[in-house]
């Protein structure tokens, strides 16, 4: 491990040396200021004419939310719901409206959306424990994984209890695109730190130095994973905090069924949001180690460049089916949609040695394991580099 | 000290590129000289260890070449010698002492004492993309002895200096021969002339010739002109 720190200074100095990095860094972090702020932009229009602004009716809405801060989600709540849908609409704060209208559309009872959607026969809680069950269907899922989520759905304290939790949920829901902007700032910055030796032929010179092949490829990975966990983590933050100060960060504690209630985890809204941040930064690992892996193999930039920008925009299209067992949940795995909360803590579940795990429970390890397998093959691959170009 | 060479081979698909090698070199300098394509830098890189032979070993002091051992005794400079355009002089030199195992401290005294050895103090702080490429050879150079090497491979040191950076040169690797092995490839032979104890010639991968000037018996211009069989001047 000699000399590791100040070779790793000088890795990080090569990186930042060079214009790329800090454009790629300005416009990802105004990208992920834009993905939040954008919905601030604009009117609001009925029947052609401009009611309010974007930002009035988010307030208006947080306004709303604050009569029912607090809350459970009960009978009681729905007749207050029923009654301000007949006098004044624009009183319901948007989550409930979603909240009730997801549960009544999945168990398939969409003719009581464009009635009075908060007055039905049924108990809520009752209702989705029909829609789940449909859900489930609809996944393929196999028995021990129903029997598995009708387990951790009856674990749930019910009726949940309502926050004003809107900062979180944008957050939770923008990690698809921090996913996006962290694969794009991947994909143009990392492969550098180890194709820019053979682009500048400065490969021979230190292939024959004693910390060449070791110390300096410790340094070179060390460097690539944490810039690519700080950079994942300045992205984070530049959602964070325009989130926070547009919406607020209250409502830490209220469960995720509130805003996403189709899913079984006995999690609240902060604890979702800190665990794909985890899921982000393993994300931001194995994402740097392909692409190092990638520009160490083909001693070039723009190839990692194009196979992983090819591939980001490929995941975006395709879907597997949950019929294709294996290939759904290993597709669920992918960085993109790991990063996407309907996928990591979707119904899809990994059988491990005898149980049955979520994907944000099972990915991460095999993340862990797959990086440092990578890692162990771009070694292969570094250290056993010949010269052989003219 | 001795470097042993012991029928290295170079083989790629359609061509040999080394040719059954065999040579012991021992303290010296040692000029090689050939044709572009003759096989002069594969046999450079396969001594340095940073390309693997198809057959036949290269030892020096019983240690073989692939070893970090052997780095911490090695000194190359290649022949199209890269560096980082926004780094200063001084930047680049520290770090190629860092990878040489040299701590910041000694590495930083040690590049100072080089830079001014091959004429660059003055430049230390200036970046490398402004530098001239005589100056970006003599960096070379002075990054290949960083580590006080015990054997010095250079290829195609003299490239771009001028007449004065050139003698400045010779007497830099004069001295370094004198308790070193030195092997320098050129194609300019008064270079060779006028400071190495050996010739080695090689021609389409085999060493034609391994001897000494009074060997030769006429000027080394036209002893090489004859080996590959131009025409005299």
């Amino acid at each position: 491990m000699k000399n590791f720190w100040a070779l790793t200074g000088v890795e990080y100095k090569k990186l930042l040396k060079r214009k790329t990095i800090w454009v790629t860094l300005a416009v990802l972090t105004a990208f992920a200021v834009f993905s939040v702020c954008g919905s601030l932009l604009g009117n609001v229009y009925v029947e052609g004419e401009a009611v309010s602004t974007h930002f009035e009716m988010i307030q208006q809405d947080r306004r709303a939310a604050a009569k029912f801060e607090g809350e459970k989600i009960d009978a009681g709540m729905l007749d207050r719901l029923a009654n301000l849908e007949q006098k004044d609409s624009d009183s319901i704060p948007t989550d409930l409206f979603v909240y009730v209208g997801t549960i009544l559309k999945n168990a398939g009872m969409t003719e009581e959306l464009e009635g009075n959607m908060y007055r039905f026969d049924e108990d809520l809680y009752q209702i989705r424990a029909k829609a789940l069950e449909e859900y489930w269907k609809s996944d393929v899922l196999a028995t021990g994984e129903k029997a598995r989520l009708r387990e951790m759905n009856q674990k749930l304290e019910i009726p949940f209890t309502y926050h004003y939790t809107k900062g979180y949920e944008k957050v939770i829901r923008l990690e698809y695109a921090l996913a996006v902007l962290q694969g794009l700032l991947i994909a143009i910055c990392i492969p550098l730190i180890f194709a820019e030796e053979h682009q500048r032929k400065t490969a021979q010179v230190i292939m024959c130095s004693r910390l060449g092949r070791s110390s300096l490829f410790r340094a070179k990975i060390f460097t690539g994973i944490t810039f690519s966990v700080l950079g994942t983590l300045l992205l984070f933050a530049a959602i964070l905090i325009p989130a926070a100060l547009i919406y607020g960060m209250g409502g830490f504690q209220t469960p995720i069924q509130v805003y996403f209630p189709m899913l079984p985890w006995n999690l609240n809204m902060g604890q979702m949001m800190l665990i794909l941040l985890g899921i982000g930064l393993l994300s931001a690992i194995l994402r740097s180690v392909i692409a190092m892996l990638l520009a160490e193999k083909f001693r070039s930039s723009t190839v990692p460049m194009a196979i992983l920008v090819g591939f980001l925009i490929l995941s975006s299209f395709i879907e597997i089916p949950g019929q294709f067992r294996v290939l759904s949940r290993v597709w669920a795995c992918i960085p993109g949609n790991f990063m996407n909360a309907v996928d990591a803590f979707g119904n899809k579940l990994i059988s491990m040695f005898g149980n049955y795990a979520g994907i944000w429970q099972a990915g991460p390890i095999f993340y862990l394991i797959l990086s440092l397998v990578l890692i162990g093959i771009l070694f292969s691959i570094y250290s056993t580099y010949q010269v052989k170009e003219k | 000290m001795e470097l042993v060479i012991d029928r290295l081979t170079k083989q790629y698909k359609n061509k040999i590129a080394v040719d059954r090698v065999s040579i012991t070199l021992s303290p010296g300098v040692y000029g090689l000289l050939g044709a572009n394509g003759a096989g002069k830098t594969t046999l450079m890189r396969m001594i340095c260890g940073i390309l693997k032979p198809t057959g036949g070993t290269v030892t020096f002091q019983g240690i073989p070449v692939s070893s970090e051992e052997f780095k911490d005794m090695l000194g190359y400079l290649p022949q199209d010698f890269g560096y980082y355009p926004d780094f200063t002089g001084m930047d680049f030199l520290m770090y190629m002492a860092l990878l040489k195992g040299i701590n910041k401290t000694a590495a930083r005294k040690r590049c100072k004492e080089l830079l001014d050895l091959v004429g660059l103090s003055g430049m230390e702080k200036k970046k490398i993309k402004i530098y001239s490429g005589g100056m970006k050879q003599r960096l070379g150079i002075a990054q290949a002895i960083l580590n006080r090497p015990k054997l010095l491979v250079l290829d195609e040191p003299t490239a771009g200096l001028d007449p004065k950076e050139r003698v400045r040169f010779r007497n830099l690797i004069a001295e370094l021969g004198k308790e070193n092995i030195v092997l320098l490839s050129t194609h300019i032979v008064s270079d060779v002339e006028k400071i190495a104890d050996r010739i080695l010639m090689m021609k389409e991968g085999q060493l034609i010739f391994n001897g000494t000037f009074d060997a030769i018996g006429e000027k080394l211009e036209d002893f090489y002109l004859e080996q590959f069989e131009e025409d005299g001047i």
